[in-house]
């Protein structure tokens, strides 16, 4: 039991980052129609900008070597969202503009850009991966602790819960990714629904000309709509500098999952990407940890890998049954 | 009539030239070229899919390395004799697994080389075009699938050699693989494989099943409604490319020694696409003319500047998708074309894009 | 009532909904043989719907498509259309890179098998092929891209790739909007020789068309047929004046649907218009 509940926070905690990087992809396919093969590399940006931030300006933020109360973290998660951001609307007014109408050869010029981009991270920062100091309340986990122990009542009366969860120990730093995403998509989702800057953008994804003939300057929605999809992988770099080491390849290991994501969400559909983050997180998780304890004769290869391949088999599966995707807009 | 001697004409010429060669060549440059034969018949074989089909396939790799591995397995057993593949006896194998047993069989392995990148593709693209899976979301499947097979070669040490793949193969069925005269041999070789694999792909984008292609492409919905199936002419050309990039990989391996699953990956798989790309897609000489070229712009900068060269390679790329979509050959025919009303001469229609997912 | 062995063409008790608007409602619809039919219908009554039905592209919920005497509900599209069931769609769908030879010969060679396909067209269909081209009139144009064709050539080359195939039932939505009004006469003349030898169904919004050529009419709303008989009785029908007069406001789920389908204000069409607008307004 309480290897299940590690397991599906750790589940959780990957379809958080998972939906971070897939939001920016999902929106940027269903209002330009533009797939980003460069997006693992603005994950990449966002990391080493948390990088260059803790190298710069931690001093600035009250860190000294004893104390790091870990705000220059929490800044350097904004600072990566800017600089990302900055750097993919730059990408779509000078490239993506030209190529609009296009998808295929967007997805070529833009991977043309991943690689130009790995190749200036490497002349900056070094082929060598490089490792970002974690905030010290971000080292600890937590533990259910909130029961005074010697109040019997309370004891007996939470006993078969205590049972469930003891000794399961959650890490700060998957709980802060998990408690983050969750503020965001709660803020995109408010951001499309009730501002009429999201209205506009969803009127152009739905009809692009018909939003600009009622004066929606389209433009404008494509570039800022992209430069948050980019901040948003921008956030999820920084993410995770917490959970291992920053190379120029960084975001080429969550990009494809991303890319299932998206296409077993339906493109554009942010209900669909959160539900798509989650069952393709969770999966991966469990699959991997049962096939860890299974005896495993004719697999020999590594229980990530296997899952992966599942998790393939499930999106094509899934897709001969919805071919649209979770959630679709039916029309005729 | 005068169209169809025109284009046998620049086929012998471009063919006469490559036979040619490698009379001016030292034995390293044909080595090179050799393999660069062999990444043309890859480019070949993409165009039929991306340049009539619309299928832009990110998992070309895939099929080239499976077939380079079933022959590669079968080279493997006769160089190490009666012991086992160095790889397993590092990995700890004292027996040799079952999957490997028929490869000692040369026949079989030829046969797999073919079946196995064939089959694969066979499968996988029957369950994608049913369910109607277009555009870039196939991209991205066929982008899924190659990542994840590299990685389980990667996993598969006892089986598959891992992450160093099957290496050092000295011996191709009696010849040393070193040796200039067979390297030579080989080239000769690839340059007859690919002259077949051109005239096989211009038979069949030149008939009515090559049309129905193209119509498919353009718009798949009336194909459907014309009482065509669709899913039976893409999974069969998808088959087909598989097929023949599979044999591309066999003829690599004898040449290269070596085959890893780093060429399985997206990577060299998006390299393919480039080579296509730089030719020129929906013209098939286009493939050979692009995977050249960008094979040897690859070996002059990345033997001096290896560094940079993947910077290069980037802005290359981005170039030639911005400002000359057509690739070369297209950009040349632009040239010839111009001021002519008459544009019936065109090898095919030119390719356009599909339009979003649904 | 009359038995199935009259009809090319019998749809019972056909249900459909999207997303919880119905669409087409136990609707009951047949042709007879060598019938030439007209379908009209304010927007969101479900006529395009309908044909989705008969062609399998949309698979109903409930009821029965009998074509020839057999269900063919759970075939798909390209079954359907081998069994005899051409389908022109509203605006030309031609392939627009292959030239105009070309179409015709993907549409005669339908059917065939991939590997005859990599062989020569027969000499039959050859000659089918070009009396065909005559027939469209696009005999000069046979070498050009179709995609360099007028808008009414294009028509006339997807009604010709629908003919040479000779279905026994032809389903022609909307074949003469965007054409001028010569062309408009000459398709008229054109369909009402189809109807010689083949049961046709037209979707038809220009009134004008429909009172020029059509001898039975049946109007559609909300995904029910209204009325069928003549041109007269159609427009001296007080519900279908009513109908078509009292559309300002939308009662139904079901009309919102379509309405933010395709607007029509006079002859001008207006694709998508609304959805857009809905969404702003929300």
């Amino acid at each position: 039991m309480e290897n299940f509940l590690i397991q599906a926070f750790n589940g959780a905690s990957l379809a958080s980052i998972l939906l971070l990087i897939s939001l920016g992809l999902a929106f940027a396919f269903g209002l330009m129609g533009v797939i980003n093969m460069a997006h693992g590399e603005f994950i990449m940006i966002g990391a080493y900008t948390t990088y260059v931030f803790e190298q710069e300006f931690a001093g600035m933020f009250m860190r000294t070597e004893t104390h790091d109360w870990g705000l220059w973290f929490l800044c350097s998660i904004l600072a990566a969202f800017v600089v990302a951001g900055a750097i993919g609307m730059l990408l779509e007014a000078t490239l993506l503009r030209r190529l609009y109408g296009r998808p295929l050869d967007t997805l070529l010029a833009t991977w043309g850009v991943g690689m130009i981009l790995q190749s200036l991270a490497r002349q900056i920062f070094g082929a060598q991966n490089v490792n970002v100091g974690r905030p010290m309340w971000l080292t600890k986990g937590f533990k259910w602790l909130w029961v005074d122990v010697n109040d019997a009542e309370a004891v007996k009366a939470l006993k078969p819960f205590w049972e469930l969860v003891e000794g399961v120990r959650l890490p700060y730093t998957r709980l802060l990714i998990i408690g983050l995403v969750a503020i965001i998509v709660l803020l995109i989702f408010y951001y499309l629904r009730r501002t009429s800057a999201g209205r506009r953008l969803r009127a152009t994804m739905q009809n692009r000309e018909m939003a600009a003939a009622l004066g929606v300057k389209s433009r404008r929605v494509d570039a800022l709509t992209f430069g948050m999809g980019t901040g948003l992988a921008g956030m999820a770099g920084a993410v995770l500098t917490l959970l291992g080491p920053v190379g120029p390849t960084l975001g080429t290991a969550y990009i494809v999952d991303a890319f299932l994501v998206v296409v077993l969400g339906g493109v554009g559909k942010l209900r669909g990407a959160v539900l798509a983050a989650f069952i393709i997180g969770m999966f991966n998780t469990f699959t991997a940890r049962y096939l860890m304890t299974v005896e495993m004769e004719v697999i020999s290869a590594s229980a990530a890998t296997v899952a992966k391949v599942l998790v393939l088999l499930l999106v094509v599966a899934f897709l001969q049954w919805k071919p649209n995707g979770l959630v679709q807009v039916k029309t005729r | 009539m005068r169209k169809s001697m025109t284009h046998w004409l620049i086929v012998a010429i471009i063919f006469g030239i490559l036979l040619l060669t490698p009379t001016f060549l030292n034995d390293f440059r044909i080595n090179l070229m050799g393999k660069f034969l062999t990444y043309a018949i890859v480019a070949v074989a993409l165009d039929l899919i991306w340049g009539y089909g619309g299928m832009l396939s990110l998992g070309q790799g895939l099929f080239f390395t499976l077939g380079a591995y079933a022959l590669a397995m079968h080279l493997k057993l006769t160089n190490s004799g009666t012991s086992l593949p160095d790889f397993m006896v590092w990995s700890g194998v004292d027996e040799l697994p079952r999957i490997w047993e028929p490869f000692a069989s040369a026949p079989f392995a030829l046969a797999m080389v073919v079946v196995v990148p064939a089959v694969m593709a066979f499968v996988i693209g029957y369950f994608i075009f049913r369910s109607r899976v277009q555009g870039v979301y196939f991209s991205i499947i066929t982008q899924a699938m190659t990542l994840i097979f590299s990685l389980l070669f990667i996993g598969q040490q006892p089986l598959t050699g891992g992450t160093n793949g099957l290496t050092d193969i000295q011996q191709v069925f009696g010849y040393t693989r070193a040796d200039p005269a067979f390297l030579r041999g080989m080239y000769f070789i690839s340059l007859g494989a690919l002259f077949a694999v051109y005239l096989i792909c211009w038979w069949v984008v030149n008939s009515r099943f090559g049309r129905l292609l193209v119509a498919t492409r353009d718009d798949e919905s009336r194909v459907r409604f014309l009482g065509f199936n669709p899913v039976v002419v893409k999974t069969l050309v998808f088959g087909l490319a598989g097929a023949l990039t599979g044999i591309a990989g066999a003829l690599y391996v004898m040449q290269d020694g070596i085959i890893s699953p780093s060429q399985m990956g997206v990577r060299p798989s998006i390299e393919m696409v480039i080579w296509t790309a730089v030719g020129g897609r929906g013209s098939l000489l286009g493939g050979i003319i692009g995977a050249i070229s960008v094979g040897w712009t690859k070996s002059l900068i990345s033997a001096d500047y290896p560094e940079v060269w993947e910077m290069i390679f980037g802005i290359l790329f981005l170039l030639i998708v911005l400002f000359m979509p057509k690739g070369i050959v297209g950009t040349v025919r632009d040239l010839f074309m111009r001021g002519r009303a008459d544009t019936a001469d065109i090898e095919v229609a030119q390719p356009i894009e599909q339009g979003g997912a649904t | 009532m009359s038995t199935h062995k009259d009809k090319i063409l019998a749809v019972e008790d056909v249900s459909v909904s999207f997303d919880g608007f119905t669409v087409l409602k136990e609707l009951d619809f047949s042709i007879e043989y060598d019938e030439l039919r007209f379908l009209i219908g304010p927007n969101g009554a479900g006529k395009t719907t309908l044909l989705d039905i008969i062609t399998g592209k949309t698979k109903p919920m409930t009821g029965k498509v009998l074509f020839d005497g057999k269900n063919v509900r759970r075939l798909s599209e390209h079954q359907i259309a081998r069994r005899g069931i051409g389908r022109k769609f509203q605006t030309p769908s031609i392939f627009s890179t292959l030239s105009v030879y070309e179409n015709l010969e993907q549409a005669v060679s339908a059917g065939e098998p991939s590997v005859r396909l990599l062989g020569r067209i027969a000499k039959r269909k050859r000659d089918k092929l070009e009396a065909m081209l005559e027939t469209i009139g696009l005999t000069a144009a046979r070498d050009r891209a179709a995609d360099s064709l007028s808008h009414g050539q294009k028509q006339w080359l997807e009604i010709g790739m629908l003919l040479v195939q000779e279905p026994k039932l032809l389903l022609l939505d909307e074949p003469v909007a965007g054409m001028t009004r010569r062309e408009r006469t000459r398709t008229g003349e054109l369909v009402q020789e189809i109807a010689k030898h083949t049961s046709v169904l037209v979707v038809e919004h220009d009134m004008e068309f429909v009172r020029q050529f059509s001898t039975t009419v049946t109007v559609l709303h909300m995904g029910n047929v209204l009325l069928e008989g003549t041109m007269d009785d159609v427009q001296s029908n007080p519900e279908v004046i009513e109908v078509y007069l009292g559309r300002g406001k939308p009662r139904t789920g079901a009309h919102e649907v379509e309405d933010t389908r395709e607007v029509y204000i006079g002859k001008t069409q207006f694709g998508d218009t609304m959805e857009a607008a809905d969404v702003t307004s929300e």
